[in-house]
Parts: structure tokens; C-alpha cells; sequence
């Protein structure tokens, strides 16, 4: 019934799928003309809008030949070594009568292949490859000549650890294939590649072991990743948003991370990982709550300090997001569970407050949310001040001008930093979300409000379920094995393979 | 029906539906017919629990993929089953809104004082029809999420009052005969019919044969629990005092009194800690209550049958002026619990008795 609701926003863009005759497709009924003019003439008008494609064309005693590239996605020293100058070297002349022998005996690149229509010569163009024309054929070439300035593979950003290794994905979909190749060697990992967006064409790779992940969730991952239809696809944030079960749910339900050997342990547990270029944050999907909560050190960490370190995670996801909740319930609703000195100490300082005790929670939650928004943008040099702006200035002097009492100040301090233990950022967006819900519950209806909200929270956890695999599946159905790696965390040799759980839901 | 749920599931099932709002009130009922036995009462209805836990899972076993209603009808025939089952569906009705009302009521009392009774009934109705309207295996993870609340509410009451016990309330045993005893332990079979929910998941359940073990366990596990809170309540206020106790096992956390100065007036925090118990054991009602009307209308339409009930469930909860009333409709549901217990399930057991005689001649 909400789903219905909510349906209200969908727009109806969905009709332009109806739309064959875009100017792309309309290119796959073209195919190289034997002429060499009128090759370039026809690249010339299409490409008309774009002034930095380079036309070189090139004259031997044997023939004409053109080579088109664009001048910012390609590498200018293997076009100019590798190509122009055994084209333009004398003593090959003779060699040349065919495009094949061009291909097989004198352009020294390795990644060489023949195309004749042109959509997906445009395409190539527009990934970064070099188009050689020979006149008289109706055959291009394409050579892989792509380079251009890309990021180096540097630290992580936002995902620190103390033991794990400091390699993170940089934007380049090679790059990143590789650093997941370096550590899995394997015949039966899978890459996929898939271009999506109309204008974008992102390419996008699914990896995964074929003999590993469960059948049902690589089919559910190919078949949404074929049906995304977006004008543009700029980030793996946005294909998240596209594949995801439940959009509207507060908790997010596939894992992104910019660390390789996080990637690799997951696709060892048998989940699908999805690549896409121009994003540092790769996908792993189907994302459980159990991943959530386990960082990539405990793996590296000895058990019994891992294990407590886990549970204390929990604790302070519970504490981030019910801590206001309940001091609100219980001074406003049940001030008679506190112990006397406790009471009395709180009455004391809430002498000539003027607002009432939600309210100033209310309050300071807000300037919360909001010194944590302006953390993320500040300047560098800003940021240090506004650290001791939001500290000092807004926190002790609200105290002292009498606005809000110091313990809320320390509780809502204590519930900052609470919600940065978990490793795994964007889930502290979940208890800030909880957080605002719960202290409402409570200010309406006291601990009850509180403890009816979170089964609420419960219930809507437990329905959620991403690709086939429930959320929780780590959590319910009393097995051993299932403690292994949630709450406790186990020497890894036992830890066995998750596989096994990911394919409970395959019995049906 | 999809087959999802495990043989280990029903253990939270058993439990949750065995456990409910009653449990705060119940001793009080026992104790009045049978004084200081009270504890020997509970033993005694531990066979009635037995009983119950294997005729539902003969049941079910002995026809593989119907609900409990719909065996009712196989079993009975048509016109008798449609009868007993609106009787179904009038005991779970009437169950639900006095247990609601029950809950709403000890809230009000320990936590909320000013809060209108509509507003708390409300509250409790709306993660009911929720989680129910999210399928049974949700269901089945947030009844295995919440089991350790209820032992740990259990285990807290049992191991703070430990310091007000006198063994001598237990004496003189067996003062009054037998026959008060056995009157007490009849009052325990509307919380043990709980149990019945297993009827309605086992069409459900992937290795029915399975749940043989766990059905056990989780009847023995009730039973415990109810053992334990009529033997504390004797043992701490002792007989006469827990007659005149409207809510015995809230009283008797309100009689454990910490020795640091960590939480004053446990009470509150124990009804906090209620709540999920109360909720679940509503969902495990509720859920059946839509799989009988189901099955008693032939239909699948969901919705309908999902929200329609609700205004009738405010009713029945907003009914009774207080709480005497309320008690005296809890003897009918009793009253009604028991007329299904040792009347019907028995019939139902000999028809298919009967049944497979005829089939194998």
C-alpha cells in the first residue's frame, strides 16, 4: 500500500524507450564507404559539434590513409610510434596491399580489431581508440591507443584501517579489474562488461566466481543491470540507486567500497562486485546487514579483540541512535526510573532553562546535523576552526547562556561520536535518519514510543530483501554457524564459506 | 505457499505465542483456587501443553499442507467446520482485543498514566498489522530477533528477586486436595492454546518432520516460564498477599530493589521490556486469525481481510468498563479456549483416526 503511495513520483519518462530513431542508432545502418573522402566527410558531419577530433591523413606512394582520433582520450606516443611511423617508414611500402596485412604485419600495437559500421566505430572514437581509413576498402581499423591523465592508485579517503592494505580504486575501470585480478587467480572469476547510459555509455564490469555465487542472485544482477535505461550514469552511486530492491528504505542494501581486499573478500563469500568506471566506489551485491558491521580489519585482527570490538559496534549503533531517545523519555515521561542523586542533578541544571527537555534535544540535534554537513564541505584551512567553533562556541556557550543543559551537550557529543564507530560511512547516514525517529517516538510517547518504534525498525529490517537474499540472513534461524562471523569473529580458517548461507534462500 | 521457514523456526513461534500479556496476571488467577500449590497446578497443565503441542503437530502432519482450519473442515465436514471455525474466529477475535486491552492497561498503569487507552491501543494495533502484512517470513525473523527479550526479561525478574524468597510460603502442600489444584491448572490453557499458531505455519515449514524436536523444546521452555513466575510469586509474597495482586509479576519487580543506585522503579523498565512479548504474541494471533478467515471465506484477498479487522479488535479492547469486567470476559475466552481443546482437537484427532482406518481397509 505505501508502495502505491509513493508511486505518485514516478514520472512517466518511461515512454522513450519507444524513440529508435536517436541519432546513435540511426548510425548502425552505415557502414565504412570505400572511398576515403567520403569516409571523412561523413565522420566530419556527424562529429560536426566537436572541434577536437583530429583528422590526420597520411599520403604513400601506394595509397591514401586517414587516422581520426580524439586528441585528450589517447596516448600520443603509440600513435606516433607505433602507427604513423611504420606507416610512414619507405621501406614497408611494398608490404602494403590489404588492411589485414596493415593489421598483422605492420602496426606494432597489441590491441588491433576490424570494424566496418559505424556505430561502434563511433563509439571506439569516443572511448579513446584511433580509426585508421585505408582509401579503397570499406574497413576501418581500430587500435586500442587509449591514455590520457588518470589518478594514480593512492590511499583510501574515507575507509581507514589500521592493518589493511592501503591500495584503493581509483576511477579507471582498468585499474581496478587489475588490483581485483591481483589477488584473485582463479580460471572461474567472470568478467563481464556492459556499457550503460544513452549519452554516457559507461562501461561497466560484473565480477564474480562462476562456481561460488549462487545462481539466482548473478541472474537477478544481469537482468537489472540490462534493464537499467538512463540518460546518464555518472557514478556507481547512481546504478546503487537504479538496482536496488527497496528505494525507499532508510537502509541501504548494497555495499560500496573503495577497498580491493574488502572486494575480494566478499567476492570469495560468493557476492557479485560491480565496477563501473569514473567511480572509486565499487558495488558489492547482495549487501547484508552482517557486512555492514564488520570492518576489514577484524579479518586481520586476533579473535577474542575483534570479537569484543564487534559487539561494541553493535552497542554503538544502539547507543547513536536511541541515546537521545531515552534520556528524552525519561526525564520528560518517567523521571522516577533515574536514580534520586541522577534527578535532582539534572532538575539542578535545568534551572531557568527556558525550553522544555525535548525541545533543547530537538535543538541541539539539529546543530548536529548540521556541524556534520558543514564538516564535509569546509576548506582545508576552515576546517580546523569550525572544529573549534562547533566545539567550544556552540556547545559551552549555549550552556552558559543558559539555552541547553550540559548533559544534553554530552549526550549528544557521545552520540556523534558513537555513529562514526561503524566502518562502513554511508550506514552512519542510517542512525542519523533513526535518530530523528526515535527521539520524536519519544517525545510523544515516552519509552513506549521508543520500544514500539525500534520493533517497527525491526520489522522493516527483517522484510528487506536484496537480490533473493534476505538482510538479515546472518542474524535469525539459531545456527551456529551463524554467530561465526556476526557477533563473534573466529579464527579464518573456520570461518568456512558464506555461500553456503547465501544459497539457504534456494531451496524454494 | 512457499515453503520458507526452517524446523528450528517454530521454536520462536511456540514460545512467542505461549508467552503473552497473561503471563503478568496469571499467577494471581492460579493461586486463588489453588492457594500455595499453585506451582504443582502449573506442572499439572504442563501435560495439557504437551497434549497440545502433539495433537497440532499429529495434525498437521497427518495433512500435509493445510492449515489448521482447513483440517477442521476436512475432518468435520463442511457445515460443522464452517461453524467451529467462525467459533475459531470469534475465541482469536475476543482473544486479541482483551489481551490488547490487557496490555494497554498495565501500560497505562506503569508507564503512561495520562495517555488515553485508545491512543495505547492504537500504538500496539499498528507494528501488528505491519509486520503482518509483510509475509510470514518476516514475520519468522522478527519473532527470532525478539525470543531473547522475552528470556532476558524472564531471567532478569528471576534472578533480581532471588533475595525475597521464603521457602516456607511453599508449605503446607496439598492442604486444600487435589481438586483446586487441577482447577488452577485449567486456567492455563488459553495461554498454552497459543501454541496453535504452529496449525496455521506448518503448510510453511520446509522439513515438517523436523519440528518434532523443536515443538518439544519450545512447549518445555513455556512451561519453565510460567513455572517459574507462579513459584516466584508464591515464594515472595506468598499466598494470601498474591490474591489481592491485580498484576503479580509486575509487582514483583517492582518489589526488587537494585543495590547500586543504577534504575529506580524496575517496574517501568520491565513493562518496557514487555511490550515486545505482548506485541508478538498479538502477531502470532493476528496471523492466524487472517489465515482462518481465509480459509473460512475461500479467499485471498488480503487487504481486506488484513485491515477489516481492526476496527472490530478497538471494539472488543475499548468494551469492557474495567478491569473486574475484563477478567470475567478472559474466563469466557478461557472457558472457550478450553471447549476447543478438549472437545474439538480430540474430535478432529478420532475422524482422522477413523479416516485413515478407512482408507487402508
Amino acid at each position: 500500500m505505501l508502495s502505491k503511495i509513493l508511486g505518485i513520483f514516478k514520472s512517466s519518462k518511461k515512454d522513450k524507450k519507444e524513440d529508435d530513431c536517436t541519432p546513435g542508432n540511426r548510425l548502425k545502418e552505415f557502414n565504412v564507404f570505400s572511398s576515403l573522402d567520403k569516409n571523412i566527410e561523413f565522420l566530419k558531419s556527424i562529429l560536426s559539434k566537436s572541434e577536437d577530433i583530429v583528422y590526420r591523413q597520411i599520403e604513400t606512394n601506394e595509397n591514401r590513409y586517414a587516422l581520426v582520433y580524439i586528441s585528450g582520450l589517447v596516448d600520443r606516443n603509440l600513435i606516433e610510434n607505433q602507427i604513423l611511423k611504420p606507416l610512414m617508414d619507405l621501406r614497408l611500402q611494398s608490404l602494403l596491399t590489404d588492411l589485414s596485412d596493415l593489421m598483422d604485419n605492420l602496426i606494432t600495437v597489441s590491441d588491433i580489431s576490424k570494424e566496418s559500421n559505424f556505430f561502434n566505430l563511433i563509439n571506439n572514437l569516443l572511448s579513446g581508440e584511433t580509426l585508421l581509413f585505408c582509401d579503397g576498402i570499406s574497413d576501418a581499423l581500430v587500435v586500442n591507443s587509449k591514455g590520457g591523465e588518470k589518478r594514480g592508485i593512492e590511499e583510501p579517503f574515507s575507509e581507514q584501517g589500521v592493518r589493511s592494505p592501503r591500495e584503493s580504486f581509483t576511477e579507471n575501470i582498468e585499474d581496478n579489474i587489475t588490483l581485483i585480478r591481483r589477488r584473485i587467480k582463479d580460471t572461474n572469476l567472470v568478467v563481464k562488461f556492459y556499457s550503460l547510459g544513452e549519452r554516457t555509455q559507461t562501461k561497466t564490469a560484473l565480477i564474480y566466481l562462476a562456481d561460488n555465487a549462487p545462481e539466482h542472485v548473478i541472474t537477478e544482477v544481469q537482468e537489472r543491470i540490462k534493464s537499467v535505461n538512463v540518460e546518464g550514469l555518472v557514478a556507481s552511486a547512481n546504478l546503487e540507486q537504479i538496482i536496488e530492491n527497496h528505494k525507499w528504505s532508510i537502509f541501504p542494501q548494497i555495499m560500496s567500497t573503495e577497498l580491493p581486499d574488502r572486494v575480494v573478500k566478499c567476492i570469495l563469500d560468493g557476492r557479485v562486485a560491480i565496477v563501473v568506471e569514473g567511480s572509486p566506489y565499487n558495488l558489492v551485491v547482495p549487501g547484508t546487514l552482517a557486512m555492514f558491521f564488520n570492518s576489514g580489519d577484524d579479518y586481520y585482527e586476533r579473535t577474542i579483540p575483534a570479537s569484543l570490538i564487534r559487539i561494541s559496534r553493535y552497542i554503538s549503533f544502539f547507543f547513536a541512535t536511541t541515546l537521545p531517545a531515552i534520556y528524552s523519555a525519561l526525564t520528560a515521561y518517567h523521571p522516577g526510573m533515574l536514580p534520586t542523586s541522577l534527578v535532582l542533578y539534572i532538575t539542578g541544571t535545568r534551572i531557568g532553562l527556558p525550553l522544555p527537555s525535548v525541545i533543547e534535544m530537538f535543538f541541539m540535534l539539529f546543530t548536529l546535523e548540521i556541524l556534520l554537513e558543514a564538516a564535509i564541505r569546509l576548506p582545508k584551512p576552515i576546517a580546523q576552526t569550525v572544529g573549534i567553533v562547533g566545539g567550544l562556541v556552540i556547545g559551552q556557550s549555549a550552556v552558559q547562556a543558559g539555552l541547553v543543559s550540559p548533559l544534553v551537550v554530552i549526550i549528544i557529543s557521545f552520540t556523534a561520536i558513537s555513529s562514526f564507530t561503524l566502518p562502513y560511512y554511508n550506514f552512519a547516514m542510517v542512525s542519523r535518519s533513526l535518530r530523528v525517529f526515535l527521539l520524536i517516538g519519544a517525545s510523544l510517547f515516552g519509552l513506549l514510543g521508543v520500544v514500539v518504534l525500534w520493533i517497527l525498525i525491526i520489522i522493516h529490517v527483517a522484510s528487506i530483501e536484496t537480490f533473493g537474499v534476505r538482510y538479515l540472513q546472518d542474524f535469525f534461524s539459531f545456527k551456529k554457524e551463524k554467530v561465526k562471523d556476526t557477533f563473534l569473529k573466529v579464527p579464518y580458517e573456520l570461518l568456512g564459506g558464506k555461500q553456503e548461507a547465501l544459497k539457504d534462500e534456494d531451496k524454494k | 505457499m512457499k515453503k520458507e521457514l526452517n524446523g528450528v523456526d517454530v521454536l520462536s513461534f511456540v514460545i512467542h505465542g505461549a508467552i503473552g500479556v497473561r503471563l503478568l496476571t496469571l499467577p494471581r488467577d492460579i493461586i486463588e483456587h489453588a492457594n500455595n500449590n499453585g506451582w504443582i497446578s502449573v506442572l499439572v497443565s504442563g501435560l495439557i501443553a504437551f497434549y497440545l503441542g502433539f495433537a497440532f503437530y499429529w495434525l498437521c502432519i497427518k495433512h500435509p499442507g493445510l492449515n489448521i482450519s482447513q483440517i477442521v473442515e476436512v475432518t468435520l465436514g463442511k457445515l460443522l467446520g464452517k461453524i467451529i471455525m467462525v467459533g475459531i474466529f470469534v475465541y482469536i477475535i475476543l482473544s486479541i482485543g482483551l489481551s490488547l486491552r490487557s496490555t494497554a492497561m498495565s501500560i497505562k498503569v506503569f508507564l503512561l498514566d495520562t495517555t488515553p487507552l485508545l491512543v495505547l491501543i492504537l500504538i500496539m494495533i499498528i507494528p501488528t498489522v505491519y509486520a503482518v502484512s509483510k509475509g510470514i517470513k518476516t514475520m519468522s525473523i522478527v519473532l527470532d530477533i525478539l525470543l531473547p527479550i522475552v528470556l532476558l526479561a524472564i531471567a532478569m525478574l528471576v534472578g533480581l528477586s532471588y533475595k525475597k524468597i521464603e521457602f516456607q510460603n511453599l508449605r503446607p502442600v496439598f492442604y486444600g486436595g487435589v481438586t483446586p489444584v487441577i482447577r488452577g491448572s485449567l486456567n492455563l490453557v488459553h495461554p498454552y492454546l497459543g501454541i496453535g499458531i504452529i496449525g496455521y505455519i506448518f503448510p510453511s515449514i520446509n522439513n515438517p518432520k523436523s519440528t518434532k524436536k523443536w515443538i518439544f523444546i519450545g512447549t518445555a521452555i513455556s512451561l519453565a516460564i510460567y513455572f517459574l513466575m507462579v513459584i516466584l510469586t508464591i515464594l515472595v509474597f506468598g499466598p494470601e498477599e498474591s490474591k489481592i495482586l491485580v498484576w503479580p509479576t509486575v509487582s514483583l519487580s517492582k518489589a526488587i530493589q537494585l543495590e547500586t543506585e543504577l534504575f529506580e522503579r524496575l517496574e517501568s523498565l520491565f513493562m518496557a521490556v514487555w511490550i515486545p512479548v505482548a506485541f508478538t504474541t498479538l502477531l502470532t494471533f493476528y496471523y492466524s486469525s487472517i489465515l482462518n478467515l481465509k480459509a473460512l471465506f475461500n479467499t485471498n484477498k488480503d487487504h481486506l481481510i488484513i485491515y477489516g479487522q481492526i476496527p472490530l479488535i478497538i471494539i472488543i479492547a475499548l468494551f469492557p468498563g474495567n478491569i473486574v469486567e475484563l477478567y470475567k470476559y478472559l474466563n469466557w475466552v478461557n472457558i472457550m479456549a478450553m471447549f476447543l481443546t478438549f472437545i474439538v482437537i480430540p474430535s478432529m484427532i478420532f475422524m482422522t483416526l477413523i479416516r485413515k482406518r478407512r482408507m487402508t481397509q
